[in-house]
């Protein structure tokens, strides 16, 4: 049993968890919910060692402990952040990753290759193990990350959103997983946004609130209501009115996908939000980069009746796309600068800077803040800012909600159909089918860089 | 809470390089102008200044390309290269002015360019890609001048040179214009284009975002690669730019006199990286850092420290001024 006895935490005058009581049993899958900000990553670093309470103590089956990172994971405890590229040596083969060193008495390379080949096989992967991890998808990355935890026999496992980077298919297999794993005796805390999810795999759930305990229980008893309540402590509102498609047509083309080797046929009008569904590796990047000018390939597309060839992101930018990219700190973020300067990054005017990031309900310290200090849901908000300030046509958001939360969904759902209120195009990619029903006029579903099924036109 | 003490510290410290450069050339003016009489004067200042203005050119050139994440480690010997190329134009072929200013301008230019091959196209790492043009370029003026300096009335071919260290183009190096040297109005002028630049144009401000965030700057519609062969090229320019200076201030051809300046110039931008507390290269960072080191290195030899000493006083400066950058850019961690 792994318990939290009373922490408080505080960092300089912020609390960032106020008299927070929590328990996470063997065998237990446990969820834990809150938005950005609520204190989960305080907790899961408390329970892993890499910060120590202000007042309250860490309990290891009844017995009170002084945690430091190493003690934690000799102790069986294993984390899998999200941010997976920092917990993998990306230029070291598959094999070294999931193998931990601590468990390595003398290096037989061929002893270890095979053994990280059984863990890998029972997170449903097989990979080449000698080739370097930084060549894989975050997708399998992740699951290297699980198949480590396995490797070091853990007894707890913290899992920060382990699932929002898989395709259904690979989640589905994965929630499996932890529910034999917690069969099997392991304790295994679960964060995550899809309440399909936690009502499918949790045993019992807590919430957290403005760093404060607010339910503990099963979280099937709760309505859709009381977790938006409990959540964000304010009633749900009344769900989105969809803008209505006209019927001038924006963007007509047909895409080559190198990857696939495909073709795609694609029509947009103004005013629309197209959704884009299928599984990780369905081609769904793929169908966005080709149309930003990042598939290599140069592409013919026929924008609002003239003929364009788009073979770099600045002939897409020029020709009025727009792109908020899948990997949010990889690919649209420049993480050390300011609020300011990312926003800038497109526009030439900054004046509406501020304006912009409150109509996004933006929550930000100053203007000249690093975007690194903000939370998952303002980083997304800050990249879709930087489009804003200058009049785009067709808006590319690929994955815009992955890691997000829901207030912050809520408000990027909003954007969205004002945009194509206001005539833009937006075309708007999701693993989640709920997502695309809530957003999209229509949604085309992608299968190996191939329409599988055209919704109505 | 242990992470808060050190956190605390942490800002302390990037805190004593924000105001410690100026309050570091406060210090070293006080005591070397204590220890020696010949320190304050007029000469001497403009003498630390002349040799400033050469030194912060290659460091804007470093600067430039520590802005897009790149590193000119050639500037040194594209300096060199332009020195024999200034006075090859003048003494050996009788030149005027404007070619032994084009020819090393030119030169530097296309060592810029050559760089940018390297660096985007071969897509080699850039420490080390212009590390080997450094070497080329050093073979390459070796071999042109068989390893011998170019001066006024050399010997070739049993006679003399024809041509000479005209007045006008000493007068870059050598000259001033009522008490000011004309090379600190150079530096001024070069330093104050590069930081509005730098600061207000659209081009300018791609700079930095490229530095920031390849993938990311891409995704904005910055032309990523042009952008680093700006910076290469700029990079080149400035040194070539230094390089003119330094031919002009000795009055000869020296094979590779722009070397030593490498170091300096180095530490000159990463002492600028402190300057302003932003754990960033910055333009305005880079000319202070030129001028604690120009002070430095005249103090110390006012002192008679010898100047292979002296190259362990610098060493030593790099190593503090890296230091104090990677602690602030850990803040932003």
């Amino acid at each position: 049993m792994l318990r939290l006895e009373r922490i408080t935490k505080r960092y300089g005058d912020v609390t960032v968890l106020d008299d927070v009581t929590f328990t996470l049993r063997r065998g237990e899958v446990h969820g834990l919910l809150g938005l950005n900000g609520a204190g989960k990553s305080t907790l899961i670093k408390l329970l892993n060692g890499t910060t120590t309470p202000t007042s309250g103590a860490v309990h290891v089956d009844d017995k009170a402990v002084v945690f430091t990172p190493a003690e934690a994971i000799r102790r069986g405890i294993i984390t899998v952040s999200q941010e997976v590229d920092d917990a993998l040596y990306l230029d070291l083969p598959v094999y070294e990753n999931v193998v931990p060193w601590q468990a390595v008495n003398r290096i037989r390379p061929r002893a270890l290759k095979q053994r990280a080949a059984d863990y890998l096989e029972r997170v449903g992967l097989n990979i080449d193990v000698t080739k370097p991890v930084g060549r894989y998808p975050l997708s399998v990355k992740q699951r290297i990350l699980i198949a480590r935890a396995l490797a070091s026999e853990a007894s707890f496992l913290l899992l920060d959103e382990p699932t929002a980077a898989l395709s259904t298919d690979d989640a589905a297999a994965l929630l499996e997983l932890l529910q034999t794993l917690a069969s099997e005796g392991v304790g295994i805390l679960l964060i995550t946004h899809r309440s399909d999810e936690l009502s499918r795999v949790t045993t019992t759930a807590t919430f957290l609130r403005d760093g404060r305990v607010v339910y503990e229980g099963p979280y099937q008893a709760l309505s859709d209501g009381r977790v938006h309540t409990l959540l964000s402590g304010t009633e749900l509102a009344h769900d989105l009115e969809k803008a209505t498609p006209t019927e001038t047509v924006q963007l007509e083309a047909t895409l080559t996908l190198p990857t696939f080797g495909t073709e795609l046929a694609f029509t947009a009008y103004k005013g629309e939000v197209i959704g884009i569904g299928g599984v990780t590796g369905s081609g769904k990047t793929e169908f966005i980069e080709a149309l930003f000018g990042l598939s290599g390939a140069p592409q013919t597309i026929a924008l609002d009746g003239k003929r364009v060839t788009i073979q770099t992101p600045r002939q897409a930018v020029r020709s009025g796309f727009a792109l908020v990219p899948e990997e949010r700190r990889k690919q649209g973020l420049f993480l050390d600068d300011s609020i300011e300067r990312n926003v800038l990054a497109i526009a030439r005017e900054g004046k509406a800077v501020t304006r912009v990031l409150s109509s996004l309900r933006v929550k930000y310290d100053r203007l000249n803040q690093p975007v690194r200090e903000l939370s998952g849901g303002n980083q997304q908000k800050i990249v879709l800012s930087k489009w804003l300030l200058e009049d785009r046509d067709v808006y590319l958001l690929d994955e815009p909600t992955k890691g997000v939360d829901v207030t912050a969904k809520r408000d990027i759902y909003e954007l969205v159909t004002r945009l194509a209120k206001d005539g833009k195009t937006v075309v708007f990619t999701s693993s989640e089918p709920q997502e695309l029903e809530r957003v999209a006029n229509r949604t085309l579903w992608l299968d190996r860089g191939r329409w599988q099924q055209k919704g109505e036109v | 809470m242990a992470q808060l003490v050190l956190k605390e510290r942490t800002k302390r410290l990037a805190g004593i390089g924000q105001y410690g450069t100026l309050f570091a050339i406060l210090a070293l003016i006080a005591v070397f102008g204590v220890t020696n009489d010949q320190f304050l004067t007029y000469a001497n200042f403009s003498d630390i200044i002349k040799s400033v203005s050469i030194v912060s050119l290659l460091a804007l050139g470093v600067t430039f390309s520590l802005i897009v994440g790149g590193f000119d480690l050639s500037v040194g010997s594209t300096a060199s290269l332009a020195t024999v190329g200034a006075a090859s134009s003048l003494v050996l072929h009788s030149q005027e002015l404007l070619v032994a200013l084009l020819v090393p301008i030119a030169l530097g230019v296309l060592v810029g360019l050559l760089n940018a091959l390297v660096t985007i196209k071969f897509r080699l790492p850039d420490l080390l890609a212009t590390l080997a043009i450094m070497y080329v370029i050093n073979g390459v003026q070796l071999t042109y001048t068989k390893g011998f300096s170019i001066y006024d009335n050399m010997p070739i071919d049993g006679g003399t040179a024809p041509g000479r260290f005209i007045p006008s183009f000493l007068f870059i190096g050598q000259g001033s214009i009522g008490p000011i040297p004309f090379v600190a109005i150079l530096m001024v002028l070069f330093f104050a284009g590069a930081h509005l630049f730098l600061t207000y144009s659209k081009t300018g401000r791609e700079f930095y975002y490229v530095g920031s965030n390849v993938e990311a700057a891409r995704r904005s519609g910055i032309r990523v690669n042009r952008i680093k062969l700006y910076a290469y090229v700029l990079s080149g320019l400035f040194a070539a730019i230094g390089g003119i200076i330094l031919a002009s201030r000795i009055g000869t051809g020296q094979v590779s006199a722009g070397a030593p300046l490498l170091m300096d110039a180095v530490a000159a931008a990463y002492i600028g990286y402190a300057v302003f507390g932003t754990g960033r290269p910055n333009v305005v960072g880079t000319l202070i850092g030129a001028v604690l080191i120009g002070i430095l290195l005249n103090g110390l030899t006012m002192w008679d420290v010898p100047y292979y000493a002296q190259d362990i006083v610098k060493g030593a400066i790099l190593i503090a001024a890296l230091g104090l950058s990677y602690v602030q850019k850990k803040q932003f961690a």
